[in-house]
């Protein structure tokens, strides 16, 4: 079921395709058969539509992936943007929406997402991939921290407000010396989940994107927030937010649809007809 | 529900010891762990800890029949026992003065992982299996369970193994990061050469 009316942004017109199928969104960005340089309103239909996906009972996953041959080949600002004031301040306004992306947005997202990259991956779109739970990249990716994108300020420091996947040597090597980098070494390095092959990146990412549509939404969502906030805090203070959070999925799957879900596969499990770690 | 081997001196082999439920942590073994944790922290003659699991399996984690929805147990004994967990978990674990070897085949699910984290070499056999499985049944892995795979492990293994709740195999925790070497034999017999070659340096490998 295509969807991608109501995704689409104010002005109807989206730099993003969008397709609702079986409670997995996917999200197409750019043109088809065409290099695409990301500007600012993509930046602006990506935050609109995020919000849109959380608030959206039907939307289960999100997969990202671009709709030509790269993920994002680029980021750059109109012509006029830099010669006006209202153009200064649209380039400023993207840029910390590429933060509150990366750093709030999808970490506290309801929906698990999934980047699927092939060909170009620049610096913004790192940003972007960063914040997304499980990212495949297809081998020969090709992955590079521009510094000057719009023409103004680095979007990859080098330092410690880096893509926090990654490897710390890695981080400050590959913003340093702009090379470009491929789907192997990004996953060796924390950027990416896994690397994968042209002909099985497809299977792979429709597969784990099914297998994330089937879980109960509740404890997905409490599982995304353990792992945005547990890292951050002290042994004793991780137990009593797992002690709360236990307390608060329970009452929540009581009384919703998800119930069911979970009392089933617990039965399941204790019956003896799933195996740890093979679901229902 | 624990076995323990103290034949080579200088060195204590703590076996889990529940292999017709695959050594998933139920109230007694938890309550064994934190008791042999307790009585081993202060043996100065003991120089190196070897955690393996009896029956082909690690262990499956915690035993979700002790300890969650279906639990018969008695209020008063499952705090006692999520107290104990926490503690040899949380606590113990950490602070144990012993150069610490895990050797793991088959299960090695959810709430035995911090025992990989705290350890200093974990030898996995081939057929071994990661995972965070909660998810699977409606449930959240435990945060203390989450900080100890995110310490040893990259966060996009950690996203990856809690959100969908697939196994990984030896090799993959390896390149995860949650295995120092795997081996094709059963992982008893390296662990084993290792603590004969740890016992015989002269000085000790500080592990705090």
């Amino acid at each position: 079921m295509s969807n991608s009316v109501q995704y689409a942004n104010a002005a109807g017109e989206s730099s993003l395709q969008t397709q609702l199928e079986h409670g997995v969104l996917t999200v197409s960005i750019g043109e088809q058969d065409a290099s695409f340089l990301w500007d600012v309103t993509v930046i602006h239909d990506l935050f609109a539509l995020f919000q849109k996906a959380d608030a959206d009972e039907a939307v289960r996953v999100l997969t990202l992936q671009g709709r030509g041959p790269d993920f994002c080949a680029g980021l750059v600002a109109h012509d006029d943007s830099k010669d006006s004031l209202e153009g200064r301040v649209r380039i400023k306004n993207a840029m910390e929406l590429v933060q509150q992306l990366r750093t709030r947005t999808l970490k506290l997202l309801s929906k698990p997402i999934i980047a699927l990259v092939r060909g170009r991956c620049s610096g913004v779109g790192i940003r972007l991939i960063e914040g997304c739970d499980i990212v495949y990249a297809q081998d020969d990716s090709q992955f590079f921290f521009s510094q000057g994108e719009l023409g103004l300020l680095a979007l990859i420091p080098g330092g410690a407000d880096g893509p926090s996947c990654m490897s710390a040597r890695a981080r400050s090597y590959y913003s340093i010396c702009g090379e470009y980098f491929d789907g192997n070494a990004a996953e060796q390095s924390g950027l990416v989940t896994f690397s994968s092959s042209a002909q099985e990146i497809v299977g792979a990412v429709q597969s784990l994107a099914k297998t994330l549509s089937e879980k109960d939404p509740l404890a997905v969502k409490f599982t995304k927030d353990t792992l945005a906030h547990v890292g951050s805090m002290s042994w004793d203070a991780s137990v009593n937010f797992t002690a709360a959070k236990f307390a608060e999925l329970k009452a929540l799957q009581a009384v919703s649809e998800g119930s069911a879900t979970r009392a089933s596969a617990v039965a399941s499990f204790l019956a003896g007809k799933s195996k740890p770690g093979l679901g229902r | 529900m624990l076995k323990i081997d103290d034949h080579i001196p200088g060195a204590r082999i703590i076996g889990l010891d529940r292999a017709e439920k695959r050594n998933a942590i139920g109230v007694e073994l938890t309550l064994a762990l934190e008791q042999i944790l307790l009585e081993t922290r202060f043996r100065e003659d003991i120089r190196i800890l070897v955690f393996h699991g009896i029956g082909g399996h690690f262990s499956a984690g915690m035993d979700m029949k002790d300890f969650f929805d279906s639990s018969t147990r008695s209020p008063e004994l499952i705090q006692k026992a999520r107290k104990a967990t926490e503690h040899w978990r949380c606590h113990l674990l950490r602070k144990m003065p012993q150069f610490i070897v895990t050797a793991v085949e088959g299960y090695c699910l959810g709430g035995a992982l911090p025992i990989l984290q705290c350890s200093d070499v974990v030898i996995a056999s081939k057929n071994a299996q990661f995972g965070l499985p909660e998810i699977n049944f409606g449930f959240v892995p435990g945060g203390q369970i989450v900080k100890a795979v995110e310490l040893m492990a990259t966060k996009r293994a950690l996203s990856y193994m809690a959100l969908s709740g697939r196994l990984i195999d030896a090799h993959q925790a390896n390149s995860w990061g949650l295995v120092t070497r795997v081996v094709d034999e059963e992982p008893m017999t390296p662990a084993l050469e290792l603590v004969n070659k740890y016992l015989e340096l002269k000085f000790p490998v500080l592990t705090q």
